[in-house]
C-alpha cells in the first residue's frame, strides 16, 4: 500500500514516449520522449522547424496522424480527441496566442469550459494580470501583443488546467513585457502549476525552467537540469541554438 | 411607398434564409444547397399538419421548424459530418444531392402544382393605407422575421453559445483544444439553420403556394445576399437581405426589366470591388 502511494507520488504528471507525428506525408516528429513531474517547469528548445510546436500540438491531440505514447496522470491519451485531452486538465496556449477577433476580452477569457479544480477566479486573474481588468470590453485582438499573451495564459488558468502547454510566449514582445511574463510564470510555478514551455529565448527560459530538452530533427538530443548547471551547460545550449 | 413595403417583405425572406446560410457556412465552411429544400419542407410540414392533423398555422409555426431541425440534424450526422475532413466541395455536392432528392421526392408525392395554404383567420383582412392596401398577414410576416433575425443576432452576439459559435467559426481546432465539443456545436448549428429556413417556409406558405420547387429561386437569391453581405457574416446577411429586397422592389418601379437581375448585378460589382463582401472580414 505504502509502496503504491509512493509510486503515485513519484509518477510523472506527463510522460511522452516515442512520439511520432506526421503532417500529411511529412514525418515531423521521430520519437520524442520526456517526462514532466508535477509542479515542474520544463522547456523544449531548439532551432526553428525542429518540431517543438508540433510536439505540443501532438500532445494536445491537434495532429491527426501520431503514434507513440502520451500518458497523462497514468492514463494513455494518444487516441483521445483534443477536447477530451483538454478535459483531463491540459491548457493549451498556442503560438500566436489564438485570441479570437470576434470575441471581446471578457468572452475570450470565459470561453474555455472549466476543466480542473485549479480554476482561478476573476479576482485572482486580475491580481496576476492587472492590465486585463480595464480592457474586458475591448475586442480581443485590439490588445497589445503582450496583453494578448497574458489573456491567452489567463484563459487557460481560469479554466483550471493544472498542466499548461505554452508555445513561444515571448515571441515578438518587448523586453519589458518579457520580464513581466517571466515574473508571472515564476508565480505560477510557486502556485504548483506544471508547465511545458516551448521557447527559443534561452535567457528568458533559464529564469523559469527546471529542465531543458533540446530538440533536433524531431527528437530530443540533449537534456539537462538548470539547478546546479555549469557555465559549460549554458554554452552547450547556446551552441544548439546557434546563438 | 407600396413597393418599398413589398421590397421589405421580400427582403424579410431573403434575410431569414441568408441568415441560416451564413451561420451554417461560417461554422461548417459548407455552402448548404439543401437550405431551399429545408424551407420548402417547412412549408409542406405546415400544410400536412393542417391537412392530416388539423393543427393550425400557429402550431405549424412551432412544430415545422422543430421537425425540420430534427430531420436536418439526422442528415448532418449521417451524411454531412462524415465529409468534414474532406474538401468542402464534397459537402457542397452532398447538400446539393440532398436538395435534389428532397425536391424530387416531394414532386413525386405531391406534384409540381402549388397547394394553397390559407391565411390564419386571426390575420385575415388588412390595412387600407392612402398609398396601398396592406394585408395584415404581410405585416405580421415582416414583424415576425425582424423579430426572429433580432433574436438570432442576440443569441449569437450575447450568449455563451454564440461566443462558442463565433470562436469556432474562426478556429474550430483551438476551440476543440479548450474542451468544447465542436462536432456537437456544428450539428446543433446546422439544425438551427435548417429550423430557421423551415420557419421562413411556414411564413411563406400562405403567401406563395406550397410547392416542391418554392425554395429553388429563393435559394439562389439568398446565396447572392450571403456573398454581398460577406460569407459567414450574420449582420451582413440580415442587413443585405432587407437592403436587396428594397433595391429589387424599387427597380421594379424605375426599370422593371432589370428587376430580376439587379441583385446579381450588385453581387458581381461587390465581388469585383470588395470580394469578402460588405460586412465580411478579409480572410
Amino acid at each position: 500500500m505504502g509502496e503504491a502511494v509512493q509510486r503515485q507520488a513519484e509518477a510523472p504528471l506527463l510522460a511522452v514516449n516515442d512520439l511520432h507525428a506526421w503532417y500529411g506525408e511529412s514525418h515531423v516528429l521521430h520519437g520524442i520522449s520526456f517526462d514532466v513531474s508535477r509542479g515542474q517547469v520544463i522547456s523544449l528548445t531548439g532551432r526553428n522547424g525542429v518540431g517543438k510546436s508540433t510536439t505540443l500540438r501532438a500532445i494536445m491531440g491537434l495532429i491527426k496522424k501520431r503514434t507513440g505514447s502520451v500518458v497523462l496522470e497514468d492514463a494513455e491519451t494518444i487516441r483521445l480527441k483534443s477536447r477530451d485531452i483538454a478535459r483531463r486538465g491540459v491548457g493549451f496556449v498556442p503560438e500566436h496566442r489564438g485570441i479570437f477577433a470576434s470575441l471581446s476580452v471578457h468572452e475570450n477569457l470565459m470561453l474555455p469550459p472549466v476543466v480542473g479544480k485549479a480554476s482561478l477566479s476573476r479576482n485572482e486573474i486580475f491580481q496576476l494580470f492587472p492590465n486585463l481588468e480595464r480592457r474586458m470590453s475591448s475586442q480581443g485582438t485590439r490588445l497589445s501583443g503582450g496583453e494578448q499573451q497574458m489573456l491567452a495564459i489567463a484563459r487557460v488558468l481560469r479554466a483550471g488546467a493544472p498542466l499548461v502547454l505554452l508555445d513561444e510566449p515571448t515571441e515578438g514582445l518587448a523586453p519589458v513585457i518579457i520580464e513581466q511574463i517571466g515574473a508571472m510564470l515564476r508565480k505560477l510555478r510557486e502556485r504548483g502549476y506544471t508547465i511545458v514551455l516551448v521557447e527559443q529565448n534561452v535567457q528568458f527560459a533559464w529564469s523559469v525552467t527546471d529542465c531543458f530538452h533540446v530538440i533536433e530533427h524531431g527528437r530530443v538530443v540533449d537534456s539537462f537540469q538548470t539547478a546546479g548547471a555549469a557555465g559549460s551547460d549554458i554554452g552547450r545550449l547556446k551552441r544548439y541554438l546557434g546563438v | 411607398m407600396g413597393q418599398l413595403l413589398l421590397g421589405l417583405l421580400n427582403g424579410a425572406f431573403y434575410a431569414m434564409l441568408s441568415l441560416g446560410l451564413a451561420v451554417i457556412f461560417g461554422l461548417l465552411r459548407v455552402v448548404n444547397f439543401a437550405h431551399g429544400a429545408q424551407y420548402m419542407v417547412g412549408a409542406f410540414i405546415a400544410w400536412m399538419l393542417l391537412e392530416f392533423f388539423g393543427l393550425s398555422y400557429w402550431w405549424a409555426l412551432l412544430l415545422a421548424p422543430v421537425i425540420t431541425g430534427v430531420i436536418s440534424i439526422a442528415i448532418e450526422r449521417t451524411l454531412i459530418a462524415p465529409l468534414a475532413e474532406a474538401d468542402h466541395l464534397y459537402g457542397l455536392l452532398m447538400t446539393f444531392g440532398i436538395a435534389m432528392v428532397l425536391q424530387g421526392g416531394f414532386q413525386i408525392a405531391f406534384g409540381s402544382a402549388g397547394i394553397p395554404y390559407r391565411v390564419p383567420p386571426e390575420l385575415a383582412g388588412g390595412l387600407r393605407l392612402s398609398f396601398m392596401y396592406l394585408p395584415n398577414y404581410r405585416l405580421w410576416v415582416l414583424a415576425a422575421s425582424i423579430a426572429v433575425c433580432l433574436i438570432i443576432w442576440l443569441m449569437i452576439e450575447k450568449t455563451s453559445l454564440g461566443a462558442y459559435l463565433r470562436a469556432a467559426t474562426e478556429d474550430p481546432d483551438l476551440v476543440g483544444a479548450f474542451g468544447v465539443n465542436v462536432a456537437l456545436l456544428i450539428t446543433v448549428t446546422y439544425g438551427l439553420g435548417a429550423a430557421l429556413a423551415a420557419f421562413a417556409g411556414v411564413l411563406a406558405a400562405p403567401i406563395y403556394a406550397v410547392n416542391p420547387l418554392m425554395g429553388v429561386e429563393l435559394l439562389i437569391i439568398a446565396f447572392a445576399v450571403v456573398v454581398v453581405g460577406g460569407m459567414g457574416s450574420i449582420l451582413g446577411a440580415v442587413v443585405t437581405g432587407f437592403m436587396l429586397g428594397v433595391i429589387e422592389a424599387l427597380t421594379k418601379i424605375f426599370y422593371p426589366e432589370a428587376a430580376s437581375m439587379v441583385i446579381f448585378i450588385i453581387m458581381i460589382l461587390v465581388l469585383m470591388v470588395r470580394p469578402y463582401g460588405l460586412f465580411g472580414r478579409q480572410m
